[in-house]
């Protein structure tokens, strides 16, 4: 096999008995590429001169260990998918309860309001009382001489109305916290409310069609 | 580093800061169950409960079921209430107990809600306060009483009374008679296959689709009634009515409301005081008295009988005779079959398409009468007077008005008698009329555009004939002109 100067390079990278040989052969008839062969041939035994060897004993049963590990790899998802699940039952079984609490709770609260829902509605009870001292103080003469039989039906209705929140009230006294009579009362308030506007809005002089 | 392990550690915080954070800022909570079956082996299923709701069921056994959910802010107050139940051949008897309770603290409270299975046979008499009650499938007649709760009757036969005194009423599905009564809250009734009786003082009242009669009293709330199978009547005193679709007659009576009857079989009878009345087909006779009522009502198949006094009357489409009485209103009738009467003292008159006679009587107000198929009258004092086409006699007494009539129709003897004082007289006559003319007038004139054939004549009298005469003609003026056209 003949070949170029060029391609010497190639065949002593190569290093193969068979390149070397083709290598060799071509340097006897190029005295360039004998000498860059001999320079190569020099380098080469220099190398292989400076090469240490040694055993460690811990080396090989770690990689041992190590390809042991990697054999069992392909189990691992098996063990992530379980704990995936495990989570997920722990979690799914959490919320539930939680829920399960809350909505327990949350039966309750429509029954017995909570200390902190009672201030809210207390609160909102005496802004009721509040317009309804003022509606009253404006209504009062209007009531009292109430002649028109519309006006005495609402005096009526508004007597109706103050003996049931006083019933409602002496029952909250000992129930305080029991959310339908403070529903009841809250409504009531409003009727209460309601009606004396009416009153207010009302011609004293019904005649008019 | 470790993330599976922080993952964990992350979903344990969870699952303890989850129920922590449910728990409420109130940790004496107390909740029970009850729950007892008792043999029921006839007679009454009583209930007494308070302070929560009562849910009555209905099953096919023959076992009264008594569940219940004791809540307080309390556990010793909790315990303390007491559901007793005791079974005999009286029936079974249900009452929920509690302890006197001296609430210094005011922390104290409680609530039982009660849920009662009875036989689907089995009569109840249920009675709440402070709760709402729900009963449902009641095969048997039931009482139902509460204070301050709503009550819901649904899918019942036999009869049933329900009261109510602070709280909304809802009955609904019911084979069988209603008695309804509320004090101050809302009452609504839909599909009953029996008759009502309802009565209300304070709150609303909506009753629909009723086989039978519906009676409905109330004070000062709005009723509406739809679709009644029989009689309706109902009474207010000052909330609106609204009523259609009666099977039979319709009685309403409010004052200072607005009343809309629409659709009655029957006859229907309306009174009203200082609100408007409107009334569409009614098929047999028709009354309204409103007192200062303004009143609307069309397409009524019987006569018409319609007092008020400061309103608009108007009328329309009747098949039947009408008489309206308006003391300071207008009054406008159209397409009346029978005769008319019309009264008014300061109003107008105005009708038209009157098959029958027509008569009105006004003080001061103006009249006009268009197509009227028989005769006209018209007495009035300060208002003028129109009539255009009319089928008979016309006689028209005014004071200060003046007189316009035209159009006499038909064939005979149609006599005319046509009076004022201070205004003018003016009559148009067909070329064919037959009339024996008198005509005065004391500071007028008397002008004919029909040959008359006179048999007497100065300057403010005429006497004579129109055609061959025969018919009454008497024109009677003191201030005013006579005139007779040509029609």
């Amino acid at each position: 096999m003949n070949i170029q100067c060029s391609q010497l390079d190639d065949l002593l990278f190569d290093a193969s008995p068979l390149a070397m040989e083709t290598a060799a052969r071509h340097a006897e008839g190029c005295a360039g590429c004998a000498e860059r062969l001999a320079s190569w041939n020099d380098l080469t035994s220099t190398a292989q001169s400076m090469q240490v060897t040694w055993n460690n004993d811990l080396l090989w049963p770690r990689i041992e260990r190590a390809l042991r590990q990697e054999q069992r790899r392909p189990t691992s998802w098996l063990r992530n998918a379980a704990a995936a699940a495990i989570l997920t039952i722990t979690l799914g079984g959490t919320m539930f309860y939680a829920l399960r609490v809350q909505t327990h709770d949350a039966a309750f609260d429509r029954k017995i309001i909570g200390i902190s829902a009672l201030d809210d509605v207390e609160r909102a009870e005496r802004a009721h009382i509040a317009a309804i001292e003022k509606l009253e103080r404006l209504a009062e003469s209007k009531l009292e001489d109430a002649e028109s039989p519309l006006l005495v039906s609402y005096k009526e209705k508004l007597m109706l109305l103050d003996d049931a929140i006083a019933e409602c009230e002496t029952n909250i006294a000992r129930n305080r916290q029991n959310a339908h009579l403070r529903k009841q009362l809250l409504s009531m308030y409003t009727d209460k409310q309601q009606t004396l506007q009416d009153v207010l809005r009302e011609d004293t002089d019904v005649s008019t069609p | 580093m470790y993330p599976l392990r922080n993952l964990l550690l992350a979903f344990l915080l969870i699952v303890v800061a989850l129920p922590l954070a449910a728990e409420d800022d109130d940790d004496s909570r107390f909740e029970a169950k009850y729950g007892k079956n008792f043999a029921f082996s006839g007679g009454r299923v009583t209930i007494d409960h308070s302070f929560g709701d009562l849910v009555v069921r209905t099953h096919q056994g023959n076992d009264v079921q008594v569940r219940a959910t004791i809540r307080s802010s309390d556990e010793d107050l909790g315990k303390a209430i007491r559901i007793v139940a005791d079974s005999g051949p009286s029936g079974v008897t249900v009452t929920t107990n509690y302890p006197t309770i001296r609430n210094r603290s005011g922390r104290l409270s409680f609530s039982v809600d009660m849920t009662v299975t009875i036989p689907a046979n089995a009569p109840v008499t249920a009675k709440n306060s402070f709760g709402n009650v729900d009963a449902r499938g009641l095969q048997a007649s039931s009482v139902l009483e509460n204070r301050q709760g709503s009550i819901v009757l649904q899918d019942v036969r036999g009869s049933h009374a329900l009261s109510n005194q602070f709280g909304s009423i809802d009955a609904s599905n019911a084979r069988g008679d209603l008695t309804i009564a509320n004090q101050n809250g809302s009452i609504a009734v839909r599909n009953v296959d029996g008759a009502i009786t309802v009565a209300n003082r304070f709150g609303s009242v909506t009753v629909t689709d009723v086989e039978r009669a519906a009676t409905i009293a109330n004070a000062n709330g709005s009723i509406e009634a739809m679709d009644i199978g029989g009689a309706l009547k109902a009474t207010n005193a000052f909330g609106n009515i609204e009523a259609s679709t009666i099977g039979g007659p319709a009685d309403i009576t409010t004052s200072n409301a607005r009343v809309q009857l629409s659709n009655v079989t029957g006859p229907a009878s309306v009174r009203n005081s200082f609100g408007t009345v409107i009334v569409k087909a009614v098929n047999g006779l028709l009354t309204v008295n409103g007192d200062n009522s303004k009143v609307e009502a069309s397409d009524i198949g019987g006569n018409v009988a319609i007092n008020t006094g400061f309103g608009a009357v108007t009328l329309q489409n009747v098949r039947g005779a009408a008489r309206v009485e308006n003391s300071n209103g207008n009054i406008r009738v159209s397409d009346l079959s029978g005769n008319l009467v019309a009264i008014t003292r300061f109003g107008s008159v105005h009708a038209e398409r009157i098959r029958g006679a027509a008569d009105v009587e006004s003080s001061n107000g103006g009249v006009t009468l268009k197509e009227i198929g028989s005769g006209a009258k018209v007495n009035t004092n300060f208002g003028p007077v129109f009539i255009d086409g009319v089928g008979g006699g016309v006689t028209v007494e005014n004071a200060n008005g003046a007189i316009s009539v035209a159009g006499i129709r038909g064939n005979g003897c149609h006599p005319i008698s046509l009076r004022t004082n201070f205004s003018s007289i003016k009559l148009s006559l067909p070329d064919a009329a037959a009339y024996t003319v008198n005509a005065r007038t004391s500071f007028g004139r008397i002008h004919t555009d029909l040959p008359i054939t006179t048999s007497g004549m100065t300057e403010n009298t005429l006497s004579g004939t129109i055609g061959r005469g025969g018919c009454k003609l008497d024109l009677t003026n003191a201030n005013g002109n006579i005139t007779i056209e040509k029609d």
